[in-house]
């Protein structure tokens, strides 16, 4: 009986020393895992970054992305040192802009979020609110990648005066009242 | 030394009971999970819509109800064919999962390809669909069967515009 005890008490000791020993003779060379954004501070971010299009100056936005960003949108790409031309060029063309953000899907580094752009053209001054899905990544607290995606038709059918705005709703990509037609399906 | 003996069994039983508890909760799917969703049912998605579906495309809202109706007055074999989901790359939290793909389909009428990106978004019940919601560009597929925009290689990640496009739209036009 007293053989067995030593064992269960062996047992116990080597259960508690064999993961330090581990933990101790791990490879010093191995890269540390990256470090995830906590989840507030990412959509903090994120919400700072896309409520910046609401004003004019480019600092506050351009601020967020890491030198070799890859910024993707319908239309194009462009890394960060494009990415101030084209926020200027939007606001050239562009006024009142109102961004309304939904909410966030994120694991570490990598989120998913919805929100709608509204703005008003200055030539026409008819005004475009357009659901936007955006897939992007962190790194050390910065915009690596941000992809865009949103349908072009949307903005074009809102300033012709053939689909509402349904501007506020940031959660769809589409007026919320529009039940689909199979006229545009392909 | 029968208190050893019996703190020892003691420890060794709490030990084997919190192993056998942490293995049966993990053979139990929650019903929610999307990761469990993502994991078994996910490539035939389309199958696992709840009765009370929501829906959200670039061209509007839809339903079970009207899907139905949709599925009445319209054929899609008569429009495009060869259709392939591709490329999947997915992010999961909690009821919510995100899935980039490529979407290839062949118009019927001309024989022309499109190969577009989506980010959808859906969100499990019950491992059921409650809501799928679609970003994508429609005119990405149109201005690839007019020959105006290349079709991305198989291997490039989803993206809203192919990264190889000589033809450049401003953002937001």
């Amino acid at each position: 009986m007293k053989f067995s005890l030593r064992l269960i008490v062996m047992f116990l000791i080597l259960s508690i020393m064999i993961p330090l020993a581990r933990a101790q003779s791990a490879p010093p060379h191995i890269k540390p895992v990256p470090v995830a954004a906590p989840r507030d501070e990412l959509t903090a971010l994120v919400t700072r970054t896309l409520k910046a299009w609401e004003q004019p100056e480019a600092a506050a936005f351009l601020a967020a992305f890491a030198d070799d960003a890859l910024f993707a949108y319908p239309g194009g790409h462009t890394g960060k040192a494009g990415l101030g031309e084209l926020f200027a060029d939007l606001h050239a063309r562009k006024t009142d802009v109102k961004i309304y953000v939904g909410p966030f899907i994120v694991l570490g580094n990598e989120f998913v979020v919805r929100y709608q752009f509204a703005c008003t053209d200055r030539k026409t001054g008819k005004r475009q609110a357009v659901g936007t899905g955006v897939r992007g990544t962190l790194r050390d607290g910065l915009i690596v990648k941000f992809k865009e995606y949103w349908d072009a038709f949307i903005p074009e059918a809102q300033m012709r005066g053939e689909l509402p705005l349904d501007e506020g709703n940031a959660e769809l990509p589409s007026p919320d009242k529009v039940m689909m037609t199979p006229a545009r399906i392909n | 030394m029968n208190t050893i003996r019996r703190l020892a069994r003691f420890v060794l039983l709490a030990a084997l009971g919190g192993a056998v508890a942490a293995t049966l909760q993990a053979q139990v799917p929650p019903a929610d999970s999307a990761t469990t969703f993502v994991n078994t049912i996910e490539p035939v998605w389309f199958n696992h819509k709840g009765a009370a579906i929501q829906e959200s495309y670039p061209f509007g809202r839809s339903n079970a109800a009207h899907n139905a109706t949709l599925d009445k007055i319209f054929d899609f074999s008569k429009v495009s064919k060869d259709w392939a989901i591709l490329n999947k790359r997915f992010l999961v939290e909690g009821d919510w999962y995100v899935v980039e793909w490529h979407y290839h389909a062949t118009s019927v009428v001309t024989g022309r390809k499109q190969v577009e990106s989506s980010l959808c978004l859906g969100q499990i019940k019950d491992q059921k669909l409650v809501w799928w919601i679609e970003y994508f560009d429609d005119s990405v597929g149109i201005l690839q069967m007019e020959g105006k925009l290349p079709l991305p290689p198989a291997t490039e990640e989803p993206m809203p515009w192919p990264m190889e496009a000589k033809l450049k739209r401003p953002y937001r036009p």
